[in-house]
């Protein structure tokens, strides 16, 4: 599950960085839409298009935190719950009789993005 | 000959009708539609609306030569895709989608499952793409007005009395370079403009062109100016796509050298 946990690791990154970037780029090219001429150089239906459009950036990376989010509640509750349910089958087949090897695990690791 | 006369004025008349929404600015994106913008763009109010949409809402752009239409019907026309869409909002829709890839896990496929997990972003990814397409797009209103030039160069052409170029132009209210597919050359670009007086990085200069809608300006003979769309050719999902791969690659090389330096030790 290595590849899972820096994979997470990454994600989560990812979108700080990107957050970082836009709203830095918001800020710089809000600041050189101020500076050019309303007259002229850009028309005022042009300005508040550039406008909305920047502002949906940042729309943009708050639906990608969501989405993150989610995804990871998802799968921390399908793992919860599989584990649960290994657990209660493991309890069930020990009380059965059922004779496992010491100390070997039951199966692959169902912890979500915790490397183990 | 007079027939075609006739026809001629019956479509010329019937731009009209469109012309006098349009005030001062004509707006054509790159699927070379035109549209008149007003102050501000729509905006979507809620997480997902396609679903609302009715059928006769007209998707009336098309960058990068991506059928979008065909592509939200083809999502929307899905039964159990429809069924999630009803009083749905884009959550609902995540929630849907990714539950789906986690039904019924059985031990054998828990790792699979992750795996797909990790995939189901693509799906996810490609709504978004959609999303952002439409939040980017022309008000419905305009959508519709271009599915009405469609429709009028249909019928002109279905009758084959004049040219679908000549009816082109005449359902587009003359407007020179109003042609479907038409891609505006030359014209200069209103971020070149923005930035060039501006002490913006390097970086985030390329940022602003990958991820910035730009306007491209030509003033009309009546006084008017063309104002013409150009899509972005990314999306924020891309670079955050883009960031997360370097991440990675960057932390998978970090640890493969602890790795290599545990091993030596």
């Amino acid at each position: 599950m290595k590849e899972v946990s820096i994979q997470s690791i990454c994600r989560r990154e990812s979108l700080v960085a990107t957050r970082a970037k836009i709203t830095r780029l918001l800020q710089r090219f809000g600041q050189s839409l101020d500076g050019v001429s309303s007259n002229q150089d850009v028309p005022q239906v042009v300005r508040d298009e550039y406008r909305a459009s920047l502002s949906r950036l940042l729309n943009d990376v708050d639906l990608l935190a969501k989405q993150m989010e989610f995804e990871e509640r998802s799968a921390n509750s399908i793992f919860a719950t599989l584990t649960e349910q290994k657990r209660v089958e493991a309890k069930a087949a020990n009380s059965a009789g059922t004779v496992t090897r010491l100390g070997s695990p039951l199966g692959p690791s169902l912890d979500y993005g915790t490397g183990r | 000959m007079r027939r075609q006369f006739l026809l001629a004025v019956f479509l010329t008349l019937a731009s009209t009708q469109f012309s006098f929404a349009q005030d001062d600015f004509h707006n054509k994106d790159s699927s070379g539609y035109t549209y008149r913008i007003g102050p501000v763009l729509p905006k979507i109010e809620q997480d997902w609306q396609v679903g609302t949409l009715g059928r006769d809402f007209t998707f009336g752009f098309n960058p990068s030569g991506v059928n979008i239409e065909n592509y939200v019907l083809s999502l929307l026309n899905l039964p159990d895709v429809t069924t999630a869409l009803q009083a749905s909002t884009l959550t609902d829709v995540f929630n849907y989608l990714l539950l789906q890839s986690f039904q019924n896990p059985t031990q054998a496929s828990v790792l699979s499952n992750a795996t797909s997990m990790m995939n189901q972003k693509l799906t996810i990814r490609m709504l978004q793409d959609v999303l952002r397409r439409l939040q980017l797009g022309p008000d419905p209103a305009a959508s519709i007005q271009a599915g009405a030039q469609e429709k009028c160069v249909q019928l002109a052409a279905s009758l084959g009395l004049i040219s679908v170029e000549l009816a082109e132009k005449l359902c587009s209210g003359g407007i020179g370079g109003a042609s479907r597919g038409i891609m505006i050359f030359g014209t200069p670009s209103t971020t070149d403009k923005i930035l060039s007086g501006s002490k913006v990085s390097a970086e985030d200069q390329q940022l602003a062109k990958d991820l910035i809608i730009d306007f491209r300006t030509d003033p009309l003979s009546s006084g008017n100016q063309d104002v013409s769309r150009v899509m972005p050719p990314k999306s924020v999902s891309d670079v955050r796509q883009d960031l997360e791969d370097a991440i990675c690659q960057e932390i998978r090389g970090k640890v493969d050298q602890a790795a290599a330096g545990t091993r030596a030790g």
